[in-house]
């Protein structure tokens, strides 16, 4: 069984808004107080493991085995890396390299399309995967690199790619289904 | 500034709400129907998807 492109298209506008909403949630400040660092939002890691179901479903309903390889990986990330904030968030499992979890979960996705690319050259939207994988990637850096240097700014710079790539994969499939 | 950014919820999700009803004028929107089947086709559209997520935001920002 294949989807018709409109019920891919839906299924991308569907994951798209459920990021743009997980980052905006994560990286907007809540108050005065509260930091990005500092975020305990249960809603984050519900986020990923739904997206992660999501995109792990291509799997099941793709004619491409490339699509599906990569998929079911952006899949696993996402529920590895939900998984790991739901542990981290209820204060179940606490270690210092959860923080680096989220960050390493947008650079590894952000390859995948890279890895898309690489894996199928005549495939259609070429230029859009880069630019997504390199937004992810460029995003999942900023992140790494605002830890390393132990810095909480209010609203961190990495939420510009992040939600350039949550507008990016919400707004591309319109062409492509209409 | 440090009101801007306590606010910064609610600014976001203005512009995003402000957004989806822009896009909606201008690319209009799909009606397939009120049967329950039917409706999470009426919501899953861009512009109603953007204005779902400004939508959101704005209960996340007062609900403290």
């Amino acid at each position: 069984m294949t989807l018709p492109q409109i019920q891919i298209a839906r299924a991308h506008w569907l994951l798209g808004a459920l990021f743009l909403a997980l980052i905006l949630e994560e990286y907007l400040p809540r108050g005065r107080r509260s930091g990005p660092a500092r975020s305990r939002s249960l809603v984050v890691p519900w986020a990923l493991i739904i997206g992660g179901v999501g995109v792990w479903a291509t799997t099941v309903f793709a004619d491409i085995v490339h699509d599906m390889i990569v998929h079911t990986l952006w899949g696993d990330i996402l529920f590895a890396a939900g998984s790991l904030e739901l542990a981290r968030r209820r204060g179940v499992y606490e270690r210092w390299w959860l923080d680096i979890v989220l960050p390493l979960a947008y650079v590894s996705c952000g390859m995948l399309f890279l890895v898309h690319n690489l894996i199928d050259p005549a495939g259609v939207g070429q230029n859009w995967h880069s630019a997504m994988g390199l937004l992810l990637m460029a995003a999942g850096l900023l992140e790494l690199l605002r830890l390393a240097r132990g810095r909480a700014p209010a609203v961190p710079i990495s939420l510009l790619p992040l939600a350039g790539f949550a507008l990016v994969l919400i707004a591309i499939p319109v062409a492509a289904a209409s | 500034m440090t009101r801007g950014l306590s606010q910064s919820r609610l600014l976001v999700a203005v512009a995003l709400i402000a957004g989806g009803v822009v896009w909606a004028l201008v690319r209009g929107l799909d009606f397939y129907g009120m049967a329950p089947a039917h409706v999470g086709y009426d919501l899953d559209q861009p512009p109603l998807l953007l204005v779902l997520v400004g939508a959101w935001l704005v209960y996340r920002s007062r609900r403290r």
